[in-house]
């Protein structure tokens, strides 16, 4: 393993078995006596290395295997076939030293105690992690500080609102002081101004103790905001691992031509100059080539009673569609 | 030992339990009437049988066996069947497995915790129950016979954990388990002595009884305490629920072992 590397994954394959049913009754009576066993790979020869300290996005539809490869790499599944080395050890072993060195956060499931106070839960992962009391006081003072809990620790969790319960799950997970966090959906269902604290508390956090940090999430402002690396899987398998600008850049070479008319205009017209994506009466997108933007541009403005346009690049998201859509 | 995982398990468990306090003292209620039925049920069967004893047992023991009975059942039994099941179903159990802290150490402290008021007023119950009973009855229960009760007691408890703890590994492999509980409990119920004493079921299938671990939970401690137990008997029963929590303790071992391989996606 070379020095920096926090997490190896190598050829990674989980495989699930599952059993297809058809729709209609009769199907449900053969179902009882006979089912077939059908297998999907969930993740598919899945390859990737993170740096220590890096902050990883990874991205990808709902059962995309996400959540099936953080699953394997915090040791609660075991591969199929291939290999993971995080910080030395394999996760599936289980052995006592890995544990303390990471933490893993799911926005989907809790792990507090709902009946008392968080501050119990978080006193009972300080002596399940052996953390010191000295530290432990440092890093709950630390972290409630930043997050600006400290007067909710005493609060009953089922007591708190979503964000404040977010905010105390990461306490829980933190206070071990990981030097490896595994995020799935961290900001799932909060508002506005809770994403925004706990997008900042991460970005401090990674960028003060040097923590690896692979995050999932659906909003591509938590992406843009803290990754600069991402990886898109979908399908279980790999389709971009770089830069997120570069996902940008890839389709920079295409452009979108945004046009208002003085009348309607119908968009079979327009389909001779590129891909139309809107079209509204009045109003309508166009995707062009790089290259063609004036010539388009001109022709539009000679043929139709165009009043006003915008050229614009294409947004990430449309750049991560296209690559989903590619992969199918 | 304040900062341990297990003891800080077994305090929280205490605290979350507070929460419910008002349930507990409904369910401590509900036990009351099922006492009641079995009073008239027995009061018109030694009516009607013009016999000094039915089964075995006098009239006024029978009745002390149905109502301690009752109180040890609500005690013994643990009820977290479901608690278990859902943490295997829906993930729970994946928090234990990425932690530093077995499942098995983290749930018995944790059931031990939260169960703790319900121990203690369950047993100040019995013993008022047992001295009213004694006095209007006619009745003694001398005071080496509460102690061995309130060993048997404990062992009960712990037996009857390793039991639960070993049916839920079922989860691992049913995907709709509640019914299955509903099954198992009441045949745990009836085959322990919770609702009759196991004389009622005649010599074949009590000597089967005496072969499963599940007649040392109520039947043998009720028994302890109203004297039908005695001399060496005691100390062999005894010996039995040291034995057969030794044997659940490897069962639920290898059980979980098997199960949790299945979770983990060992094949299985």
């Amino acid at each position: 393993m070379p020095v920096g590397n926090a997490v190896e994954v190598c050829q990674l394959v989980k495989e699930f078995e599952y059993y297809k049913k058809d729709i209609g009754m009769r199907q449900s009576l053969k179902n009882l006596f006979f089912r077939k066993k059908l297998v999907k790979k969930a993740v598919n020869a899945v390859s990737f290395a993170i740096e220590e300290g890096e902050m990883v996005g990874f991205l990808g539809p709902n059962g995309a295997g996400k959540t099936t490869t953080l699953k394997m790499l915090s040791g609660i599944l075991h591969p199929t076939s291939g290999s993971a080395n995080v910080f030395g050890y394999t996760p599936w072993e289980r052995k006592k030293p890995f544990k303390q060195l990471f933490s893993i956060v799911m926005g989907q499931k809790s792990q507090l105690w709902p009946d008392l106070p968080a501050g119990e839960s978080i006193y009972l992962n300080k002596c399940i992690y052996q953390v010191p009391d000295e530290e432990y006081r440092r890093t709950l003072d630390e972290l409630s500080g930043l997050l600006e809990v400290r007067k909710l620790l005493g609060v009953q969790v089922r007591r708190l609102s979503l964000g404040e319960r977010m905010k105390m799950e990461l306490i829980a997970s933190l206070i071990h002081r990981p030097r490896l966090m595994y995020l799935d959906e961290p900001t799932i269902g909060l508002d506005m101004m809770s994403q925004r604290a706990v997008r900042n508390f991460l970005k401090y956090y990674n960028e003060q103790y040097r923590a690896t940090v692979i995050l999932t999430s659906h909003y591509m402002k938590d992406i843009e905001d803290l990754c600069s690396r991402v990886i898109l899987i979908n399908a279980g398998t790999i389709l971009y691992d770089g830069e997120l600008k570069r996902i940008g850049t890839r389709h920079e070479e295409r452009k979108l031509i945004k046009l208002f008319f003085s009348e309607e205009i119908s968009p079979e017209l327009l389909l001779a100059f590129g891909d139309v994506k809107e079209s509204d009466g009045n109003y309508a997108v166009v995707e062009v080539g790089k290259d063609e933007v004036r010539l388009c541009l001109q022709q539009f403005l000679d043929k139709f009673p165009v009043v006003d346009f915008n050229i614009e690049d294409l947004q990430i998201e449309d750049g991560i569609a296209r690559l989903y859509s590619g992969s199918v | 030992m304040r900062n341990n995982k297990y003891a800080v398990s077994f305090r929280i468990g205490f605290q979350s339990s507070l929460e419910y306090r008002f349930n507990f003292f409904l369910s401590l209620i509900s036990a009351v009437f099922p006492m009641i039925v079995h009073y008239y049920i027995w009061t018109a069967v030694y009516a009607s049988a013009g016999e000094q004893q039915v089964f075995g047992y006098t009239y006024h023991e029978m009745i002390m066996y149905t109502i301690l009975a009752a109180v040890i059942s609500k005690l013994v039994l643990t009820h977290m069947e479901y608690a278990i099941a859902e943490d295997i179903k829906s993930g729970g159990l994946n928090k234990y497995i990425i932690q530093p802290i077995t499942y098995f150490g983290f749930r018995i402290s944790s059931y031990l915790g939260q169960r703790l008021i319900h121990f203690a007023t369950s047993l100040i119950i019995i013993l008022v129950l047992t001295f009213a009973l004694n006095n209007s009855f006619n009745l003694h229960t001398s005071k080496e016979r509460i102690l061995v009760f309130c060993l048997s007691l404990i062992l009960s408890i712990i037996l009857s954990f390793l039991i639960s703890y070993s049916i839920c590994a079922f989860a691992f492999w049913l995907s709709e388990i509640s019914y299955f509980f509903v099954v198992t409990s009441l045949l745990i119920q009836i085959m322990s002595g919770g609702m009759f004493p196991l004389e009622i079921f005649g010599e074949k299938l009590q000597l089967l009884f005496r072969f499963l671990p599940f007649h040392y939970l109520i039947y043998f401690p009720v028994n302890l305490l109203n004297g039908r137990i005695d001399g060496p008997m005691v100390w062999q029963g005894l010996a039995g629920q040291a034995i057969w929590i030794l044997l659940l303790l490897v069962i639920c071992r290898l059980v979980w072992k098997q199960g949790m391989k299945r979770y983990l996606g060992l094949g299985g």
